[in-house]
């Protein structure tokens, strides 16, 4: 009984910190996707062998959403997959934190933010080039303006 | 030697005696054995079974000392290894969906990652 008890014990602890290590299923190989799967990830196609199985995984989460998204969403997709697989972890879990926060925000917010977004690319391109310093902050909100 | 013998005619003068009982006595008898005997096959639990059942009795009478410790200890242990593998495992389905959404936002990937973006947000807002 003791003994039976033991080896119970013993293999949930052995299993639990494999769980926690983030274990998961073998996924494919690029030769095993489907054609769909392909077409969506077609700029990882020489990286995906060498991708962890956990960031497979949500490769093919991505591919699964792909086609109940508008043309423009689905453009956008595979024009940053490639630089999205090229982050570290730390940076795509901070994009996902930072992305699910201003999610939490009300409609108007994450609008303005998204306005700010161009503000600030405006600002920064303007802060780049030598013949036009700006030294004035740009506006504080609303959205951006040509100069 | 003295003893042998007296047991030996003990064992006769039994003998003897179980030869003159009725048949009424002996019926009852045979009854009686048999029930006892089916009693005692129910008591012996099934391998399967055998040591939850011993626990449960333990923990009922207080008979094992470590039950009490351990049986609790089991289920927890139980607990954390359902509760982890349900977690983990739908945890990169979670994530995925998030990336889909993420990657296909109207703002760019870097605007999550900028942290001057992020401060000069929050200046523009004092």
């Amino acid at each position: 009984m003791g003994k039976t008890l033991g080896a119970i014990i013993l293999a949930l602890l052995l299993a639990i910190p494999g769980i926690s290590v983030g274990q998961t299923t073998k996924q494919p190989s690029w030769s095993q996707l489907t054609a769909e799967q392909r077409q969506v990830l077609a700029p990882l196609a020489k990286q995906w062998d060498g991708f962890p199985d956990r960031q497979k995984e949500k490769l093919l989460v991505v591919a699964k959403h792909y086609p109940k998204l508008t043309p423009e969403q689905q453009a956008r997709i595979r024009s940053r997959l490639e630089e999205w697989s090229k982050l570290s972890f730390a940076d795509r879990e901070r994009a996902r934190r930072n992305y699910q926060n201003l999610n939490k925000l009300p409609p108007e917010k994450r609008e303005e933010v998204k306005q700010k977004w161009q503000a600030y690319q405006q600002f920064e391109a303007d802060q780049a080039a030598p013949e036009t310093p700006v030294t004035a902050p740009p506006p504080a909100s609303g959205p951006s303006q040509p100069r | 030697m003295n003893e042998q013998r007296v047991a030996n005619a003990i064992t006769r003068h039994l003998n003897q005696s179980t030869r003159q009982i009725d048949g009424e006595t002996l019926r009852r008898l045979q009854e009686a054995r048999s029930e006892a005997l089916a009693r005692h096959v129910e008591h012996r639990p099934a391998f399967g079974l055998a040591w939850s059942g011993h626990a449960g009795a333990a923990l009922k009478h207080g008979g094992h000392p470590g039950a009490r410790l351990w049986v609790p200890f089991a289920v927890l242990l139980a607990l954390l290894f359902a509760l982890g593998y349900w977690h983990f495992s739908d945890t990169g389905s979670e994530l995925g969906e998030i990336d889909a959404l993420l990657l296909a936002d109207d703002l760019p990937v870097n605007a999550y990652l900028d942290h001057r973006f992020d401060a000069w947000v929050r200046r523009s807002e004092q």
